[in-house]
């Protein structure tokens, strides 16, 4: 026999009734945690939304829309193609400004700080770090234009 | 009291010694008189509160109405609500002077460093309250308040998605947020207070106050 110190018959019992007590009192504070944190039918991504028709947009025109209470743009490429972003800054926040009418060779411009957007969304100058975040477009059949969130 | 002190031998004693109890006359100064002005405030709050809590509604619908229902309507509705209002704001302030006092004095230094510890939690939770009562009448102001707390919780690093997702009840402000923050304000936060209100008062009778500087 080797001379390790003794650990009492009370000590030993201690540390064997400890880990089932933690785990009695964890195990209800993980369910509680569960619990707290919102359900899967809370945390859906907002429903695909129609916003317009192609018809009603020529190309370097916009929609301006609303899609999950925050403000969107379209904006028509060419014959085909369509782009759609949010109009909130990547700077800070605040709701782009958006030119009336022909969009081509025009940029949109954030009243807070400055900062610039070309019409396809990217920053081109200022604060703003990065392009303004796209949304997917889906142009059904009938020309129905429907936003939904980009899958990342 | 013979009957009381018959059932509870030494209570007479007691009661005395928590209504004579004698302090150092340093402190008779009204700068060391903002803490317990601080709890005076938190007192008022519990009293409006329970009133307010009698007609107030924490749903998207009826939330606002409900509120409007206690400042035009009820009975003293407008002067129990704006005595809510006003201790909320002065229970941050007088906590906050207490806590220059506090600092300017010395009176953090050992062994009152876990009082003092004790006092910051008292402090951060008397600002949860305040904040957690902002969204409550669920008008602009709170409504956008909310949005901007949420959006800053989430932009902390690691934690900040899921904490924005815990404060919303969801992907946004919503009427879920609205009843965490009911629950938040009305039960949580005034229970941890108190806990840690019984604390900070138990550490002063047991060590004292302070010496002058």
């Amino acid at each position: 026999m080797d001379n390790t110190t003794p650990v009492s018959r009370r000590k030993f019992l201690g540390a064997v009734l400890a880990i089932p007590a933690i785990g009695a009192l964890g195990t209800p504070l993980v369910a509680a945690g569960q619990f707290v944190y919102p359900p899967d039918s809370l945390l859906q991504p907002p429903k695909p939304k129609k916003i317009g028709n192609l018809k009603d947009v020529n190309v370097w025109e916009s929609i301006k829309f609303d899609f999950n209470d925050a403000p969107g743009l379209l904006v028509r490429k060419d014959e085909k193609e369509v782009v759609a972003y949010s109009l909130k800054c990547t700077h800070l926040g605040c709701t782009v400004e958006v030119p009336k009418g022909n969009l081509k060779d025009k940029q949109l411009f954030c009243p807070c700080h400055g900062g610039q957007f070309d019409p396809m969304g990217n920053n081109v100058g200022g604060p703003p770090p990065k392009p303004l975040p796209a949304f997917g477009v889906e142009i059904a059949d009938n020309g129905d234009i429907i936003i939904s969130e980009k899958l990342a | 009291m013979s009957w009381m002190e018959e059932r509870f031998p030494g209570i007479g004693h007691a009661a005395k010694e928590i209504a004579e109890h004698k302090v150092p006359s340093h402190t008779l100064n009204p700068i060391y008189c903002l803490g317990g002005l601080t709890l005076i405030a938190f007192l008022v709050q519990v009293l409006t509160g329970i009133f307010l809590a009698v007609y107030y509604k924490p749903t998207v619908a009826e939330a606002y109405a409900s509120v409007q229902m206690i400042t035009y309507e009820v009975r003293f509705g407008a002067i129990v609500r704006s005595l809510h209002h006003w201790a909320a704001n002065l229970m941050i302030v007088l906590c906050f002077l207490h806590m220059l006092r506090v600092y300017y004095t010395g009176a953090f230094k050992k062994p009152r460093e876990l009082n003092w510890v004790a006092g910051c939690f008292l402090l951060l939770l008397s600002m949860g309250l305040a904040f957690t009562g902002y969204l409550l009448p669920y008008e602009q102001l709170s409504y956008w308040a909310s949005v901007i707390g949420a959006e800053t919780a989430g932009s902390l690093p690691v934690i900040g998605p899921d904490l924005k997702i815990m404060m919303q009840g969801g992907i946004k402000v919503t009427g879920e947020m609205l009843s965490r923050f009911y629950v938040l304000h009305l039960m949580v936060l005034p229970a941890i207070t108190i806990l840690f209100m019984v604390a900070h008062f138990i550490m002063i009778r047991v060590q004292g106050i302070s010496d002058p500087m």
